[in-house]
């Protein structure tokens, strides 16, 4: 049985297989991206370990075709398997070993990235102190105890548990959440200039009064979806429901309620991860060529502030020369159109340097192939000559 | 290790077998491992801080050669109540405010008053915005008044003049809250500044509304 498994990982048809796969699956992936957007086609095609069809729903799905992590993953296991038992030591194939050992090193530092890689923003006013960046591409449901003095507790509910679970039991709230819609986007108006015949999908706080229009998914590079969910809250302790409420992030202010004896916020907001140091900015500067609008230089002063480490420093960010702090860096991404804030691209990837060392050892063992290759080609030049 | 050997040619042996299955398993496990993460609920506990709202939509993009490794930024909400399109407006803000992080319903957000109980906003729609009478109603509806007939809302709308249009305001009070509005339509396009609070703290606030209504500049 171990055979037959080590001898299908070895397979080089597999290598064929894997490649043809991940060929039809860019090809539709990118003609994809027409109707999803390139945010929504990477995550169903490439970020996933199946395909699946029908992709929205809650009900039946079958798999019909391997995802970009399965591809990937397979593709990687295949290249070490054969090469670990088509592998022969000489010191005249030392140049290919080194290249091979830098391609596996480049896949699974690609496939690393992808898994565990975190990216985020975070926005600034001057004067601003922020300890937690924002992902604007998820989004996650706070659910906030407010009742102490100093410290607020957050249960995270992301966006992809609100959408595929009907009720959501967690121990660190005294409640259940039933979700009774979840819609992907949204567009809200107040009631009271729809016309007649809209109706709420909440029954407590503003989402009384607001009416839920479902549209499509937008595509567009540079906008987001709305995401809207009416929920329900049922108390564990007694059999009653504290009614429905409509969360979105459009409604701006989180919305309050009392359950079990504390006092709770609901807010939907893009996915906070937070740090254990703050940022301050200081002071951003644009610089732009003399006579025209056209950016010639973004920078961020800020001060980073580290009570564990006891680090307080003042960094200067601009264009290639980003902020690298506790395995994140902090790039310069944008501004707003006034200068008014700057915009932070922060960035978690523990694979980061993968591609760096890859480049290296595929670089050295081409000099070794063919410095091998030349020595031995002037070795028998100088043979024939003597 | 052991390993046999013929020349300088070495031949996989079990152990190497193992350490191939050995691989196999952790990358399914990280890739396992990495999925469940993504979708997990996360339970944190963090200083209390008002909640902030994204701000305004960027417009401005990188340079071509910026470093921002991918993701082109300024994601717009496909919502239509803070409207990107809106243009730039200029105001003096009066001593004692301070600008917080407007909502997403909203082109900009004041505190004022002692302990900031006074709420000033600055929202803006394309279009009429509704009547007068609608808007009005719906502001009393809010400090707990019941509704009131066009007649009696148009004799009580004052002009406040600015430096390029004419502000139409009104002044409601509740029993416990107060509202000073003032709005004007531009450009096919209505603009709200809104004072809300305590009646007392409004009424020692509103000379100085007025001079921040007076003060917009288009």
């Amino acid at each position: 049985m171990l055979r037959k498994i080590v001898d299908l990982f070895t397979s080089l048809k597999l290598t064929i297989v894997c490649l043809a796969a991940g060929m039809a699956l860019i090809f539709a992936g990118t003609l994809a991206q027409v109707h999803l957007g390139i945010h929504e086609a990477q995550q169903r095609y490439f970020q996933s370990m199946l395909v699946w069809w029908p992709a929205e729903g809650r009900g039946f799905r079958i798999p019909i075709f391997p995802g970009g992590h399965l591809i990937g993953a397979v593709l990687l296991v295949n290249l070490i398997a054969a090469h670990a038992k088509r592998f022969r030591w000489s010191w005249r194939k030392l140049g290919i070993h080194l290249t091979h050992a830098g391609l596996i090193i480049m896949l699974a530092g690609g496939l690393f990235t992808d898994l565990f890689a975190v990216e985020s923003h975070m926005r600034l006013e001057r004067g601003d102190t922020k300890n937690y960046s924002e992902d604007q591409q998820h989004m996650e449901l706070a659910m906030i105890d407010t009742t102490d003095g100093d410290l607020d507790q957050v249960t995270a509910i992301p966006e992809s548990v609100l959408k595929n679970n009907r009720t959501i039991d967690h121990w660190s709230l005294p409640f259940r959440i039933v979700v009774r819609n979840f819609y992907q986007n949204t567009r809200l108006q107040m009631l009271s200039r729809t016309s007649s015949g809209a109706r709420p999908i909440a029954n407590q706080g503003p989402g009384a009064m607001i009416a839920v229009e479902p549209i499509p998914r937008t595509t567009a590079q540079d906008e987001r979806d709305v995401p809207a969910a009416a929920i329900e809250i049922l108390p564990k302790d007694s059999g009653g429901s504290l009614g429905t409420w409509l969360v979105t992030d459009a409604l701006g202010a989180p919305q309050g309620f009392s359950c079990g004896g504390r006092t709770w916020k609901i807010a939907m907001r893009t996915a906070r991860y937070y740090k254990p140091y703050s940022v301050t900015l200081q002071k951003f500067t644009h610089e732009r060529y003399a006579g025209t609008d056209i950016p010639k230089n973004f920078a961020s002063k800020v001060t980073l502030i580290d009570p564990e480490r006891n680090v307080s420093r003042d960094v200067l960010i601009y264009m290639n020369h980003p902020l690298r702090y506790r395995g994140e860096t902090f790039y310069q991404a944008g501004f707003q159109p006034d200068d008014r804030a700057t915009i932070l691209q922060v960035v978690h990837n523990p694979s980061f340097l993968a591609p760096y060392v890859a480049c290296i050892i595929v670089a050295a063992g081409l000099l070794v192939q063919f410095g091998i290759h030349l020595v031995g080609f002037a070795r028998k030049r100088r043979t024939a000559m003597a | 290790m052991k390993t046999p050997s013929i020349g300088n040619i070495l031949v996989p042996t079990d152990r190497m077998k193992q350490w191939f299955v050995f691989l196999s398993l952790s990358l399914a496990v990280a890739v396992l491992s990495a999925c469940e993460r993504k979708s997990e609920i996360r339970v944190y506990r963090v200083s209390k801080a008002p909640l902030e709202e994204p701000g305004p939509p960027q417009q401005n993009p990188m340079p071509a050669n910026a470093p921002s490794p991918s993701m082109p930024e300024g994601m717009t909400s496909t919502m239509p109540a803070r409207d990107s399109a809106a243009p730039q407006i200029k105001w003096k803000t009066p001593e004692g405010w301070s600008q917080v992080p407007p909502s997403s319903m909203r082109y900009a957000s004041f505190k004022a008053g002692s302990d900031g109980k006074i709420d000033i906003s600055v929202v803006t729609f394309s279009g009429e915005g509704g009547s007068d009478a609608d808007n009005v109603n719906r502001w009393r509806q809010q400090i707990g008044l019941p509704p009131a007939d066009p007649a009696t809302i148009a004799s009580n709308i004052a002009s406040v003049k600015a430096a390029d249009t004419t502000f139409s305001s009104v002044d409601i009070a509740g029993d416990a809250s107060r509202t000073v509005a003032a709005w004007t339509r531009r450009d096919n396009r209505v603009w709200f500044l809104k004072a809300t609070g305590p009646k007392d703290a409004v009424e020692k606030e509103k000379p100085n509304f007025v001079k921040f209504v007076e003060s917009v500049r288009f």
